[in-house]
């Protein structure tokens, strides 16, 4: 590194000063004029207007000198001594006739006699002659185009300079770059073949050229005439930091809704996770609100909602299980996401059907410049994508991941019990987009993901979400645009048991929805946005089915009754801005859901808890027929008023409606819990939200920092009867306990955005209580009282920090700390049936240890050699650094019959892990 | 009854391949909440009602139950008559009632010292299908024993549980005893003989089935008890008896839930522990909590045997009898006294010079030779070779 600054200044020196000043060719340029006790700055303007000669010099200081002489033909070196006679001020002349002015010391032009056998002596020859083209770019930068002729220049004081930009390894046009004057910032844009045209004032410039890419170039130019100026630019080597526009900066402050989360790509590759694969679902845990019940569950949970509560899209279609591997990863392959929303405060208007949260997974439709690709190779996942355009108007994403975890799983079984086992997993994606024309475009979003799951060779479960939708995006004129998206989604799991040829079984779930949007957006004018539409979704749940298999299974064929519905939405938004300060946005859903047959309803006895000895009759429906419907309004208000530039305060209001639940009584969701729709006994669940915040940015916005309160209130949530079992349950309703939750809260956040050290620090404070609903006539849990739910965890603490310690490294540390969630404990035991049992305590009445964990993360970026075939970049680093064994779970079991307490830790000691990136 | 939950434990072992599980001892709780435990079956005919009561303890305890001893039990008829229930252990109460079948029966409970009576609800006695077979199925790592059983649109749920006998033979046999008022060593007798016992042991788990799932009510093989592979029960013959109970729905649920408060707390997806309820109240105070369910009806039982031809070959690893060797010392026989004259070590092979005298003995520690200490000579009244 050394040696190569040395070059440059070897260089610098060389060409900038090549030659000395020779008396001898000074000669022609002869002074003459009286000058009567002038600034030394006016003497020179005045000798420049006569003579080729160019000064140089610090205007202010000089101008103290007075100049006070009559010259006659004098030499220019005569007149300065005169002037600089008893000053300290030291002149020099090169061969261009410039002239510096120094104080002190005469800027030295000649070089040591020795000089270049000294550096050539210290340099490495053959790092000389292999930089020879770096030599040229400096050579190039700092060296004096003498542009034009001033003979034939048209205007007298200016001249155009133009030309063509090219890359220097590609020889393409470079166009986007920009080209500017360094004084006044006369600036032109190259086109498209590459051209350029700057007009300045004659005489001496800097011109500096900055690519898109960032890389910067300079040219030294003695503009005489019109003329041109050829430059090539290197691509992408030196780049300076990366540029982002953003027009977010100010959004956490200026946008009228609140609690929006999201995430870039960008700040998700950076953050830490178990086995190194980039995860959409982990990135949104680190936000403020956003909880899950442990490590390795499928779920997320909302401010202090359950994890059904989230609606996940994926571009507009709706992702049942966002996971794979039971949670450990998530189901988004990370290469065709292009950024992610978390809605938790308000819910834009067009979102609806879930009480929580909407999590918006934008995907990518692919670049249009060139065919390119990514892709990773982990510990258990690798993944591969291409993306780019066919033809002009279309382009494509397509991508995929899979799993050697079996390979993984085989090398284990040697030293555990887990044998006859495997799972695997996969994801697809392809995404299309085509213009059709300016006004038109379609795109279609198709996802696969599968898991195949083996606990032994006799046991083999799976699952899969299948997504396809098909948008069109039409603008009618500038200001109504609308699309319009039809899509199928489905998520289905199934059982298979083999293990004994009498007792063989397949089980199944499957659901199917069918989904129609039309979503407008109108500007009426600069005051008003307009945003209104419907989405109907048409849901087809066959809740089970339990079949034989085989011949020689004795199995009884048992189903669940098949469910349908169809929900129903109209909506309309609009997003005011009442002034610079005061901006509204309100809105109103309103949604009709229709519970369809063919059906039977249970009808039980009015004022009695509902069970099979109350059960008084059946009523059958037919294939279409409305059983029963529910509907109501929604409605979502959020208003932001400014206090100044870098402060606001915002206030919202939401309700939501939802009229499909997942039924688990378990604490995490498992991949084998179904989904229920609101029929006659089970009732939509209904919340609204009341939410306040402040934001103030300091520092130029660069670190925002943010206060949010909220409560919530949510009706005919589900709970169960104790031992009620949920499987191939066709009269579930006797088992549901209809519940009340609120939940409430303060979310701090202090984020900084830019700079080396960047990331955030959140705290967030959260309560989440439910109870039996009092006019609920089964049992009540608790008595009644208000218990904690499953996933009230009061304090958490969250540091997402990174730092840059270069372009190409840079580390991010990841701290979490939370309470423990609550669990039902046992208080006492005794002897039955042989064994000794546990007595539990009330719902929910104690917790399970604090949670602390600490990740670190190394990204490394590869070298930025142009011709090569793939850039790269590892990411390395340990998960949970300090090894601490966070209790997922605790349990009580007789071990030889004696009663043990248990704490289950999923990652009880550091896991290291290693992924190498490549992009092409 | 298929369970989505069996299938968690693999899965969690996948993720415990890096999960670890450590003790947990919380301070919950060293209150001592003294909940009634009430555990037993009202039986019909001429078996033995036998009713349990204790209290709970605190899970920090030491003891394992605390029998409640001054209670007076008795069942009750609905139409009014009365029988009384003998202590015959620490809290246990147990008659041969001979019960008839057509009448409600209920439990009650009196607690003179605490002044409170506890009775159980009115039960209406379920007769139990006869055990249709109980058989086994040998596999390669271990036996499974099973029963099948014809249920019914009236009987469709049961309750099992067992009690196997085992007849084994220790590690070492030994032919000779130390007579201490001979001072030498001699040849056991048969009342001395050590070399045969029978153990026993009770079921300890909770198996219960429905028969509704499956065709005709008809219940196929439920695995009983599995026997792992060089298990000693059966290295020589093997019996187990059987015993089934059909019970209500209510009944069902409450063993359903204590079963899955009890099993199945093993990890994430394990469903949240339920209330366990309980069809015994006090009679002043109905919101007491108490704990259990108390049934009436007939139960059925069949004995099954296995010996050990059945399923040779089996080899049997007993772990008692880990290190068991004969010593390779011989001791001579004036140093009889002090070697074997305290028990500790047995005599087991005569050495016999080359002229055919006993000239000294090799001996064995007791525990490798005395099944006694384990088991029980005294051949059970009901064992069929």
């Amino acid at each position: 590194m050394k040696k190569f600054f040395t070059l440059i200044f070897i260089a610098l020196v060389l060409f900038t000063f090549s030659a000395s000043v020779d008396a001898q060719e000074l000669a022609e340029d002869r002074i003459s004029g009286v000058f009567l006790d002038i600034p030394f700055p006016r003497f020179a303007d005045q000798v420049e207007r006569n003579s080729s000669f160019r000064f140089y010099f610090d205007t202010e200081n000089l101008q103290a000198v007075r100049v006070k002489l009559s010259a006659d033909q004098n030499r220019i070196q005569d007149v300065l001594d005169i002037i600089f006679e008893n000053t300290d001020w030291k002149y020099t002349i090169d061969a261009q006739k410039r002239i510096f002015i120094s104080r002190d010391q005469a800027l030295e032009l000649n070089l040591a006699d020795d000089f270049f056998e000294k550096g050539s002596s210290e340099l490495d020859t053959v790092r000389y002659e292999s930089d020879g083209e770096e030599l040229d770019r400096f050579f190039l930068r700092n060296k004096l185009w003498v542009i034009g002729n001033s003979q034939k220049s048209k205007s007298a004081s200016e001249a155009v300079l133009s030309g063509i930009v090219t890359g220097l390894e590609s020889g393409k046009p470079s166009s986007g770059t920009l080209i500017f004057e360094k004084k006044n910032y006369t600036q032109a844009i190259v086109d498209d073949q590459g051209r350029y045209s700057l007009t300045l004032p004659k005489g001496r410039h800097t011109i500096l050229v900055q690519s898109m890419g960032g890389v910067q170039e300079q040219r030294q130019i003695n503009l005489l005439g019109d003329g041109t100026l050829d430059i090539t630019l290197e691509e992408n080597i030196y780049s300076l930091g990366e540029v982002v526009v953003s027009s977010e900066k100010l959004s956490n402050i200026n946008r009228p809704e609140m609690g929006v989360q999201a995430i870039s790509m960008q700040s998700l590759r950076k953050i830490p996770t178990a086995l190194g694969e980039v995860d959409v679902i982990k990135g949104i845990l680190t936000l403020p609100g956003v909880k899950t019940v442990g490590e390795a569950s499928v779920g997320f949970n909302v401010r202090g909602g359950a994890a059904d509560q989230n609606l996940i899209l994926f571009n507009n279609a709706t992702i049942y299980n966002p996971s794979h591997l039971f949670g450990l990863f998530s189901a988004f392959n990370s290469d065709v996401v292009e950024g992610v929303e978390l809605y938790k405060g308000s819910v834009p208007v067009q979102y609806g059907g879930r009480l929580s949260s909407v999590l918006d997974v934008k995907p990518k439709f692919g670049n249009s410049e060139k065919i390119s690709g990514s892709g990773g190779i982990g510990l258990l996942t690798s993944r591969l994508m291409l993306e780019g355009p066919i033809g002009e108007n279309t382009t494509f994403v397509v991508a995929g991941r899979s799993t050697y975890s079996n390979w993984l799983l085989n090398l284990l079984e040697d030293n555990t019990e887990f044998t006859g086992g495997g799972a695997s997993f996969y994801d697809l994606n392809l995404n299309v987009q085509h213009k059709i024309d300016d006004n038109n475009t379609l795109r279609l979003t198709s996802y696969l993901s599968s898991d195949t799951f083996q606990f032994d060779p006799d046991t083999t479960f799976s699952y899969s979400n299948k997504s396809v939708n098909l948008a069109w995006v039409h603008y009618f004129n500038d200001r109504l645009e609308g699309e319009f998206v039809a899509g199928i989604d489905n998520y289905q799991f199934q059982i298979a048991g083999r293990d004994d040829p009498s007792n063989a079984f397949d089980f199944g779930f499957n659901i199917n929805q069918q989904h129609l949007r039309a979503n407008f957006s109108y500007e009426l004018d600069n005051q008003h946005t307009f945003n209104f539409g419907m989405n109907s979704i048409y849901y087809g749940i066959r809740p089970g089915t339990f079949d034989p298999f085989g011949e020689n299974s004795i199995v009884i064929p048992e189903s669940v009754d098949r469910e349908q519905a169809l929900e129903t939405a109209l909506y309309f938004g609009d997003n005011f801005e009442v002034n610079d300060v005061f901006s509204i946005n309100y809105g109103a859903r309103y949604v009709l859901y229709n519970y369809l047959g063919p059906g039977t309803v249970n009808n039980y006895a009015v004022g009695q808890p509902k069970s099979e000895s109350t059960l008084v009759n059946q009523s059958e429906f037919g294939r279409g027929q409305v059983i029963n419907s529910y509907h109501g309004p929604e409605f979502r208000v959020s208003a932001r008023y400014s206090l100044d530039n870098f402060s606001s305060v915002k206030a919202s209001f939401n309700t939501m409606r939802q009229h499909i639940h997942l039924l688990t009584n378990t604490s995490a969701i498992t991949p084998t819990d179904v989904w229920k729709l609101s029929d006659p006994h089970v009732r939509p669940q209904l919340g609204n939200q009341f939410s306040i915040g402040y934001y103030k940015n300091f520092s130029v916005n660069d670190l925002e920092t943010s206060v949010e309160v909220y409560h919530r209130s949510m009706r005919n949530l589900i709970d169960y009867r104790s031992g009620a079992s949920l499987f191939l349950n066709n009269t579930i309703e006797q088992d549901i306990l209809n519940t009340e939750g609120r939940a409430y809260g303060a979310e701090f956040l202090v984020r900084k955005n830019n700079g080396k050290l960047n990331g955030w620090v959140s705290y967030t404070f959260s309560r989440s209580l439910w109870r039996t609903s009092p006019d609920e006539l089964g049992e009540q849990i608790n008595d009644g009282a208000y218990y904690p739910s499953n996933f009230d965890q009061p304090h958490d603490i969250m540091v997402v920090a990174n730092y840059e310690f270069s372009k190409r490294i840079n580390t991010s540390l990841n701290a979490n700390y939370s309470t423990g969630r609550p669990i039902t404990l046992p208080i006492a035991k005794f002897q039955y049936a042989g064994s000794e049992r546990v007595y539990f305590s009330d719902r929910n009445q104690y917790r399970i240890p604090d949670y602390f964990r600490i990740d670190l993360a190394f990204n490394m970026e590869g070298n930025h050699k142009v011709r090569k075939l793939a850039h790269a970049s590892w990411s390395f680093g340990v998960y949970n650094l300090l090894g601490r064994s966070n209790p997922y779970s605790v349990y009580f079991t007789p071990v030889n019959g004696i009663l043990e307490g248990y704490q289950l830790s999923i990652f009880a000691s550091p896991i290291p892990f290693i992924t190498y990136n490549f992009k092409f | 009854m298929f369970r989505f939950n069996q299938l968690i434990p693999p899965l969690l072992m996948f993720m415990l391949l890096m999960a670890c599980r450590e003790p947990f001892e919380p301070e919950v709780t060293d209150i001592d909440f003294s909940i009634l435990v009430v555990e037993g079956h009202i039986e019909i005919g001429d078996s033995e009602t036998l009713i349990r009561l204790s209290r709970t303890i605190p899970l920090g305890s030491q003891d394992s139950v605390n029998p409640v001893r001054a209670a007076q039990v008795s069942v009750e008829s609905i139409s009014g008559q009365n029988w009384s229930l003998v202590q015959s252990s620490p809290g246990s109460y147990s008659g041969e009632l001979n019960l008839p079948e057509n009448q409600d029966y209920r439990l009650r409970i009196s607690m003179p010292f605490e002044g409170q009576v506890y009775l159980s609800e009115w039960l209406e006695p379920i007769i139990t299908p006869e055990i249709e077979q109980v058989g086994f199925t040998q596999q390669e790592d271990w036996v499974e024993i099973f029963a099948s059983t014809q249920g019914s649109e009236e009987n469709q749920y049961f309750i099992w549980d067992y009690e196997e006998t085992w007849r084994f033979r220790p590690a070492i046999i030994s032919g000779f005893i130390y007579d201490p008022e001979v001072g030498n060593v001699v040849m056991r007798n048969q009342d001395q003989r050590t070399d045969v016992c029978w153990l026993s042991s009770k079921s300890t788990g909770i198996l219960i089935e429905s028969s509704s799932r499956f065709s005709n009510d008809f219940i196929p093989r439920k695995e009983i008890t599995r026997i792992p592979a060089q298990s000693e029960r059966l290295g020589q013959r093997y019996s187990i008896l059987v015993k089934q109970r059909a019970i209500s729905r209510e009944m069902f649920d409450f063993w359903e839930i204590m079963r899955k408060n009890s099993d199945d707390l093993g990890g994430i997806f394990s469903p949240l522990p339920s209330l366990v309820r309980s069809n015994v109240f006090n009679e002043n105070d109905p919101n007491e909590s108490v704990i259990g369910y108390v049934s009436a009806g007939k139960s059925s039982q069949k004995r099954f045997y296995i010996s050990f031809e059945e399923i040779a070959p089996w080899r049997v690893v007993e772990p008692a009898y880990a290190g068991c060797r004969i010593y390779n010392d011989t001791v001579s026989i004036s140093e009889v006294q002090g070697e074997f004259g305290s028990g500790s070590t047995v005599p087991v092979i005569g050495i016999s010079n080359d002229m055919g005298f006993m000239v000294g003995y090799r001996g064995a520690p007791r525990a490798c030779t005395d099944c006694t200490l384990r088991g029980t000579k005294e051949r059970p009244e009901f064992w069929e070779d």
